[in-house]
């Protein structure tokens, strides 16, 4: 199956969504630089960078859980000197990863907009795409790229 | 529960109903009456006796009820946390009934349940409802009066949500003004928390 040419920006670098059993739901690069080909190579690149990122979460919400006294809700974004890390997870355990520029300021929002005006529509409400599994949907993947480009 | 007049979630509730597009109530009941009306028939008709019509076939439909209702839950808790994404975690399952009876119910059905009846564990509890929209303009025939849960998509829907809150329910229904009974009641309990599970990786095997 042949993609279209992959968006790219200068201010978003990735955008994940996972479910609450860790699987990666769905993947946009905005770099160029993930070869996405070996998708179905449980040992690939694009798969080991998709666990890490899912194991990242877990592992700060937990320290974050620990140094509080009170319960928490997640943690929203960490930045580092090369890139931001933003996170909307919602109870059902659906989280929603974004990775930007450092410059940017905190897309929690927006990741709220991208659930709110996108996945819920074109995701829960296909009759085509069930709850929980990989997000086939080349719609969701189109309107995704244009909204994070044009609202990061 | 302190409330002025009306709780934090019944007020959410309103808020987000009053902002959200409507469906007339009328469409919704009618259109409801002839699925339920038509899956009476195609289940009589699939079974070796000709039970259309004689009651028989009257369980067959509530299961189909309750596995449709679980499937539009499974999607329709995004669309809760859309609609109200201030809504976080519940503390305990009286939380969890409020929000489900006084928020959700009015943003979907546009009815408030009352919450009551928790049993001593705090693992069960009821949801009254005093005017069902799905029920408009519906009369039981007397074959199915006694046998046949008309509104049992909720009770699919409830169990659907709740599930993938990772809280196993039962949901059924106790009480039904169809039959006669002077309020609508579902009976929601709690059976477990179901603990998240992490997906196994087979080619480390």
């Amino acid at each position: 199956m042949s993609t279209p040419a992959p968006p790219t920006s200068s201010n978003v670098y990735e955008f994940l969504i996972y479910n609450k059993t860790g699987a990666c739901l769905f993947h946009l690069d905005f770099t160029g630089t993930i070869n996405f080909d070996k998708d179905s190579d449980k040992n690939s690149d694009v798969r080991q960078r998709q666990k890490l990122v899912y194991g990242l979460v877990c592992g700060i919400k937990s320290f974050s859980q620990m140094l509080s006294s009170k319960p928490l809700p997640c943690f929203r974004n960490y930045a580092t000197a090369k890139y931001k890390f933003h996170i909307y997870e919602l109870p059902t355990g659906l989280k929603l990863v974004l990775m930007t520029s450092p410059l940017k300021s905190d897309q929690f929002e927006t990741l709220q907009k991208v659930f709110q005006t996108l996945y819920v529509p074109l995701i829960s409400r296909n009759i085509f795409c069930t709850p929980n599994q990989k997000i086939q949907c080349k719609l969701f993947r189109e309107k995704v790229g244009e909204f994070l480009i044009a609202n990061v | 529960m302190a409330s002025k007049g009306q709780s934090l979630h019944a007020k959410a509730g309103e808020n987000i109903f009053a902002k959200n597009p409507k469906v007339s109530a009328e469409l919704l009941a009618l259109t409801y009456g002839a699925f339920v009306h038509r899956l009476i028939k195609d289940d009589g008709a699939t079974t070796s006796s000709a039970s259309a019509g004689s009651g028989e076939n009257a369980e067959e439909v509530n299961a189909i009820l309750d596995k449709m209702g679980y499937n539009i839950g499974c999607r329709m808790v995004d669309e809760f946390f859309a609609k109200a994404p201030q809504q976080g975690l519940c503390r305990d399952l009286n939380d969890t009934a409020k929000v489900i009876g006084e928020q959700a119910f009015k943003m979907f059905l546009g009815v408030t349940a009352e919450v009551s009846s928790f049993d001593s564990e705090n693992k069960a509890f009821s949801l009254i409802l005093r005017e069902n929209p799905l029920a408009d303009f519906v009369i039981l025939p007397a074959a199915y009066a006694n046998k046949l849960w008309y509104s049992n998509l909720l009770c699919g829907v409830i169990r659907g949500a709740l599930e993938m809150l990772n809280m196993k329910v039962a949901c059924y229904f106790r009480k039904d003004i169809l039959r006669g009974h002077d309020c609508t009641e579902m009976r929601v309990e709690l059976k477990e928390i179901i603990k998240d599970k992490y997906e196994e990786d087979d080619d480390e095997k």
